[in-house]
């Protein structure tokens, strides 16, 4: 994990957390944390958690804080019509997807920090001095790069997570995600001319 | 991870002090490590976690969980597949012995017909998703788990020949065995194409391989038989406690899949994806006609049988793994023999006899039906498979295609732990002997040569007529 980690601020409260009801969807997971609750053999209680799910609610809440943050610029500062659009979009979806996160991960201390992680901080700040075709292709270059990262984390721990909700979250997102990663390549297409991105 | 961060979070809160210094030492790190890139994801995203529990309760979990995992798969099968068995009358596998089995098996969805989605774009199929479930890529019945997974024959067959146990504790095979190959295969060599099948109707064993084949191939064949069907320690079947059988096992032999050089549809994930939830199924391929075949392996388009046989045991099969392979114990053939020896004996298989077939591939028109050769025609013509499919060069370019079937569906979507992701090239494989080696696909997702027609016909935009469909069925049954 990043060195950066423990700079970091941290939110949330204390509180251990009530649990939720939902109902053991499938099969166990392949690998249990020795700590496992759950009263049955093969029966994880549906709110237990590993440390994968505690990891993916705060990488998945950092990402998604930063999809905002740099969105709310694009709408500002995008020149093209289609990258605005895909703007609004993203700060719309990832508003809601990201409530949805910490409703389902409530409780696992994500250890969030305050501000941007430090590389989207510097995408940032890239992004408040550029200006014109210029803010557009480095927006939506690094829009691509940060759903490639969110689709990969989410397969991850659609992997290796064991909380009920926190995967169903993951299922639930994961094609919204690889959506919005094929839309950015095609606006990149677009915008640089270049059949290379878009499948 | 660091989980010590994510528990401590309210002592942190408390400490301003240790906040500050950790601070100071987190600039440090900024200033010297030059560029910042965002966490990377946690090394079991590509490398398999040790186990953390002990044997016992892993396998009271897994025996435990056991019930719902194979209802879970069996539910995702009958969802898309008809299963029935519904054998065609008058066509038997090469061996004779078991059915071939007919008609389109991939369900459609509601509100939509083999006909309306022929006339309709990818787009649109995508839009109101109508792409039939079956498809889609298969997910493996423990998906999460994963590894490979053998059929009630074969674990039989070896338990009663070696006192070899091939059953696992967490996962059972599951498709029905009407839709599996013809068990045990029957064996055609190249070197001795007079004979005709040499299994006599049995399983080639360790047992029995020497009195089954003396007489019949070289020293250095029947060594390589010898290794070929020799256990060695793999993922599942090994002697660590992270294993999924019951007892310490002796492992697992090259042909516990390719059973008699062919397939029993035992089936696994592939090695070259991950994370996990991303790996795609892969059905055992026939090793027939492999001394034609330029490209081994859907994906990795191993150059050799040589190369295929030598890394095949170093990653513990198919899992791309071979740090988890060395703590099991790997078997490294020496090259210069072992392997060639091995790759010796497998070249030396043959494709069943195809007696309606001309040495160029075409059908013999004096022996062919009017129904074969109209196939023919659509397989040339219209249906355009023999742009892949090349009849002289047994029905292989050597080539990897991509067929993008997501273009019919949206990615992303999760099935039973799988996530449905695009295919990407494929090895085009060979449709000789076709009839002997269902399910199709390199996942295993069609169960009849049907299917297959309709999935052509769907995603190379062919729209054929349903009498050019029969034809085409027909025309490789005769393969
Ligand atoms: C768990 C079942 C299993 C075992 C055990 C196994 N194989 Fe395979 N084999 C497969 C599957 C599945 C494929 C297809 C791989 C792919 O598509 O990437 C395959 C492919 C191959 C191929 C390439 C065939 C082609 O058409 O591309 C060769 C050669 C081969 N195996 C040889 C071996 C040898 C030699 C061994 C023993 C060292 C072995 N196999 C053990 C399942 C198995
Ligand atoms: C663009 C090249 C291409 C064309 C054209 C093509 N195929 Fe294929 N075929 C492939 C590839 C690649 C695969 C393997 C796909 C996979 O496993 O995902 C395949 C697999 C198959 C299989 C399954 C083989 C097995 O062992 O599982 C059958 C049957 C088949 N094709 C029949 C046909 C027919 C019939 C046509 C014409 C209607 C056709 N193909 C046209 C490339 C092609």
């Amino acid at each position: 994990m990043s060195r950066f980690v423990s700079t970091f601020i941290l939110a949330g409260s204390c509180a251990l957390l009530a649990s939720t009801g939902f109902a053991q969807e499938g099969a166990n997971p392949a690998g249990m944390s020795p700590d496992t609750p759950g009263k049955e053999a093969a029966m994880p209680a549906p709110e237990g958690s590993n440390n994968q799910d505690k990891l993916f609610v705060r990488q998945a809440a950092l990402g998604g804080r930063a999809e905002v943050e740099l969105s709310k610029i694009a709408q500002k500062k995008a020149s093209n019509a289609s990258v605005r659009e895909f703007a609004d979009r993203m700060v719309e979806v990832h508003s809601k997807s990201n409530q949805q996160l910490l409703r389902a991960g409530k409780g696992l201390n994500p250890d969030l920090p305050r501000d941007l992680d430090p590389e989207h901080q510097r995408v940032r700040d890239e992004l408040q001095k550029a200006s014109g075709q210029s803010f557009d292709i480095a927006y939506i270059s690094a829009q691509i790069q940060d759903h490639q990262r969110t689709a990969n984390l989410l397969q991850w721990h659609i992997s290796m997570g064991q909380n009920e909700a926190l995967r169903k979250y993951s299922m639930q997102t994961l094609p919204e995600v690889m959506a919005h990663l094929e839309h950015a390549k095609q606006n990149y297409a677009m915008l640089t001319q270049g059949a290379g991105s878009a499948r | 991870m660091n989980s010590t961060l994510a528990g401590s979070q309210c002592l942190h809160q408390r400490t301003g002090l240790n906040r500050k210094l950790l601070l100071g030492v987190a600039l440090m790190g900024f200033t010297a490590g030059g560029g910042i890139s965002a966490d990377p994801l946690p090394p079991d995203a590509t490398y398999r976690p040790l186990p953390t529990l002990p044997l016992d309760v892993v396998r009271r979990n897994d025996e435990g969980a056991k019930p719902a995992v194979q209802r879970r798969q069996q539910n995702l099968l009958n969802e898309r597949y008809d299963l029935a068995d519904r054998p065609m009358q008058g066509v038997k596998m090469s061996g004779g012995r078991k059915g071939v089995q007919e008609g389109v098996r991939v369900k459609l969805r509601p509100g939509s017909s083999w006909e309306s989605l022929a006339n309709m774009t990818p787009e649109e199929i995508k839009e109101q998703g109508l792409f039939p479930a079956g498809f889609m890529p298969l997910p493996h019945v423990k998906q999460l788990t994963g590894g490979q997974v053998f059929p009630q024959n074969q674990i039989d067959a070896i338990g009663d020949a070696e006192d070899r146990n091939l059953k696992r504790f967490d996962v059972d095979f599951d498709l029905p065995d009407h839709l599996t190959p013809e068990f045990p295969a029957p064996i055609f060599l190249s070197n001795r194409p007079d004979l005709g099948d040499i299994s006599g109707g049995k399983l080639l064993t360790i047992r029995n391989y020497y009195a089954m084949t003396v007489g019949i191939l070289t020293p250095v064949q029947i060594e390589g038989l010898r290794l070929l069907l020799t256990p060695f320690p793999q993922e599942e079947f090994n002697q660590t406690e992270d294993r999924k059988v019951a007892e310490q096992s002796l492992g697992v032999a090259c042909l516990d899949c390719h059973a008699n050089f062919h397939t029993n549809a035992a089936f696994h994930l592939t090695p070259d994806v991950r994370p996990q939830a991303a790996r795609f199924r892969l059905d055992t391929t026939s090793l027939r006609g492999m001394f034609n075949q330029q490209i081994h392996g859907s994906k990795r388009s191993l150059r050799s049988v040589e190369d295929f046989t030598e890394f095949e045991q170093r990653t513990a099969y198919f899992n791309g793994d071979h740090v988890s392979a060395t703590r099991k114990g790997v078997h490294l053939p020496d090259r210069p023999n072992q392997v060639a020896m091995m790759a010796q004996m497998q070249n030396m298989i043959d494709f069943p006899p195809a007696p309606k077939l001309l040495p160029t591939g075409k059908l013999d028109p004096t022996k062919a039906s009017a129904r074969e050769l109209a196939g023919e025609q659509v397989f040339m013509g219209k249906g355009q498979c023999a742009g892949c499919h090349i009849p002289q060069t047994f029905f292989l370019d050597h080539m990897m295609h991509d067929l993008k079937t997501e273009r019919f569906y949206k990615m992303g979507q999760v099935f039973n732990d799988q996530v449905a992701l695009p295919d990407g090239p494929i090895k085009t494989f060979t449709l000789r002997g076709i009839k002997d080696s269902p399910p199709y696909l390199h996942d295993g997702r069609l169960m009849t040569l049907a299917d297959t027609v309709e999935f052509f016909n769907l995603v190379l935009g062919l729209k054929l007529t349903a009498e050019e469909k029969d034809s085409l069925v027909a025309y490789m049954l005769t393969l």
